[in-house]
């Protein structure tokens, strides 16, 4: 989206009182001899000073009928295009929104025309938020969480009055609702710019890097169960249950302990990201640590799995095994875990800002994968804020990246794959009502599986 | 529109030059109006796949204009048309 003639633009957000106008006027007396236009549509608690201060009016265009996704704001753009004719007179554009301001049309202003993009590049979405009052917004202030959710830097502004504790606290749920964000703490907004302009966060040529935050607390899994097993054959028993499939994964520890289920759960978030293998009735599972897919699809189906080695091991499925009567069997005798947990399903905030992270090798195939992003698009387009991905496209000797804002998408290869580099696919989708779940499955459905992968 | 294969690749950069030079010409719109051009594809039913979404940016008035076909497709009639189809 960025060439070197370009003028950056930066976006700066947050709520009223939360210190964005102290930020503004720290980067406008700062010393870093660039000549800066402000567009302001709030004048808040501070005032800026500056010749070159434009008051904007906050007019909210659709493209198409009242869709977010193509939503764009025409004050802007009069006021952009002006500017323009005036180019040789400043060097950088900060563009400052109010408090209940949605980014999504601010930032969609700059993809909407080639005129535009010639002339301007979109460098970052600055969000500040005041540390100690952010708690009476952010569960319930949809502004509030698409600032969040937007945004390429957040700064937790105001530390100084709160406790270590509350800063941790907020921390870690801003994480989860935007891994992607670099966030800084600071008090009276007091940053080195470099951290702040000339980000380049929306430009591919620029070294892009994904954080899928796949730690958060979602997991796709709804319950595990620690077994003892050894080398002889088992049979593992599903009724008919809520779902065609069922997914499994078999997880290798070293002891009975509980806490081995929590150990291996990142590892069991990563097979359930991979490309599943599809077992049938009396087929075998895969048993060193792969993620199985149950066809369910009788009203008792029966499959089978031998250990290549005695031990222990950790069955984590996707449902509740309850809801599918799951059963073991060894020679007709029950087997019964030795430990269980069940796991909280990840649909405890509806409409909530959350993110949804994949990390996974694997080949995607282009084909399939234009196909699924664009479905997702179409249908989620106005829940899906921000994209972000990194991706290993069979036959591309190069990696693909590519972000977006709703359904606007930039894309294209950047640089060559390294000799000795895993070559993953990372990508980061931030959002309200985000199916983990679906999205996972429908990246999945793009990856290229082995032979093998299908018995 | 095969969204992997970068939009930005496929140069309309002509046919949008042209678009805008019709629009201010058929509209006598003076070189102080902003003009945007823009392809949209319409998620709603009876809508096409992809449309060219017109719009000018006048003082105190925006203006917006919509061809139901993909911009490498929109000609001068399109354009000489836009009287009538004005939103």
């Amino acid at each position: 989206m960025e060439n070197n003639k370009t003028i950056p633009v930066t976006i700066l957000t947050g709520f009223l009182g939360s210190g964005k106008t102290t930020l503004l006027n720290r980067i406008l007396k700062e010393n870093h001899g660039k000549k800066i236009a402000v567009i302001e549509n709030e004048f808040g608690e501070v005032g800026v000073d500056h010749e070159l201060v434009i008051g904007a009016d906050e007019e909210i265009f659709e493209m198409n009928n009242g869709c977010i996704c193509c939503t764009v704001r025409g004050d802007l753009i009069r006021i952009l295009g002006q500017l323009m004719k005036r180019k040789d007179k400043f060097d950088y554009i900060i563009v400052e929104t109010t408090g209940l301001a949605n980014p999504a049309p601010v930032a969609q202003t700059f993809w909407v025309d080639d005129e535009m993009k010639e002339q301007m590049s979109l460098d970052a979405i600055i969000t500040v938020v005041d540390t100690k009052h952010v708690w009476l917004h952010i569960d319930n202030s949809s502004e509030c969480q698409e600032q969040i959710a937007f945004a390429d830097v957040i700064l937790l502004n105001k530390i100084d009055l709160v406790s270590a504790g509350e800063l941790e606290k907020l921390e870690n749920k801003i994480q989860r609702m935007n891994p992607q964000a670099k966030v800084y703490k600071t008090k009276d907004a007091d940053i080195d710019m470099d951290k702040i302009l000339n980000v380049k966060a929306f430009d591919l040529n620029a070294k892009v890097e994904i954080n899928p935050g796949i730690l958060n607390e979602e997991v796709p899994f709804e319950w595990a169960a620690i077994y003892e097993l050894n080398e002889f054959e088992y049979s593992l028993a599903l009724d008919e249950g809520p779902d065609p499939t069922m997914d499994i994964a078999i997880v290798k520890v070293d002891s009975a302990e509980e806490n081995e289920i929590e150990n291996g759960k990142k590892l069991a978030i990563k097979l359930f990201s991979e490309a599943s293998f599809l077992i049938r009735p009396q087929k075998f599972l895969k048993t060193n640590n792969a993620l199985n897919q149950l066809v369910v699809d009788d009203k008792v189906n029966e499959y089978k799995f031998k250990m290549k080695k005695n031990g222990y091991y950790i069955l984590y499925t996707q449902h509740h095994p309850n809801e599918f009567g799951m059963k073991i069997f060894q020679n007709e005798n029950l087997v019964w875990p030795l430990s269980f947990r069940e796991f909280e399903h990840t649909h405890e905030h509806d409409n909530a800002v959350s993110s949804v992270g994949i990390d996974t090798e694997g080949e995607l195939d282009l084909q399939k994968m234009d196909e699924w992003i664009n479905w997702l698009l179409q249908n989620k387009g106005t829940d899906i804020f921000r994209m972000k991905g990194i991706l290993n496209i069979k036959g591309n000797d190069e990696r693909f990246v590519f972000q977006g804002v709703h359904m606007l998408f930039d894309a294209q290869s950047d640089r060559k794959w390294r000799p000795g580099e895993k070559r993953k696919n990372q990508v980061v989708f931030i959002g309200k009502n985000l199916n983990r779940e679906e999205i996972m499955k429908g990246f999945q459905s793009c990856l290229i599986r082995s032979k093998e992968a299908v018995l | 529109m095969a969204l992997l294969k970068n939009p930005n690749d496929i140069d309309n950069s002509k046919i949008k030059k042209l678009v805008k030079e019709w629009t201010r010409t058929k509209l006598l719109l003076s070189d102080d109006v902003i003009i945007t051009v823009t392809e949209l594809k319409c998620a709603e039913p009876n809508c096409p796949d992809v449309e060219t979404i017109i719009v000018i940016y006048k003082e105190n008035e925006t203006l917006k204009f919509k061809i139901g076909k993909p911009l490498t497709y929109v000609r001068k009639w399109d354009i000489d048309g836009l009287k009538t189809k004005k939103n």
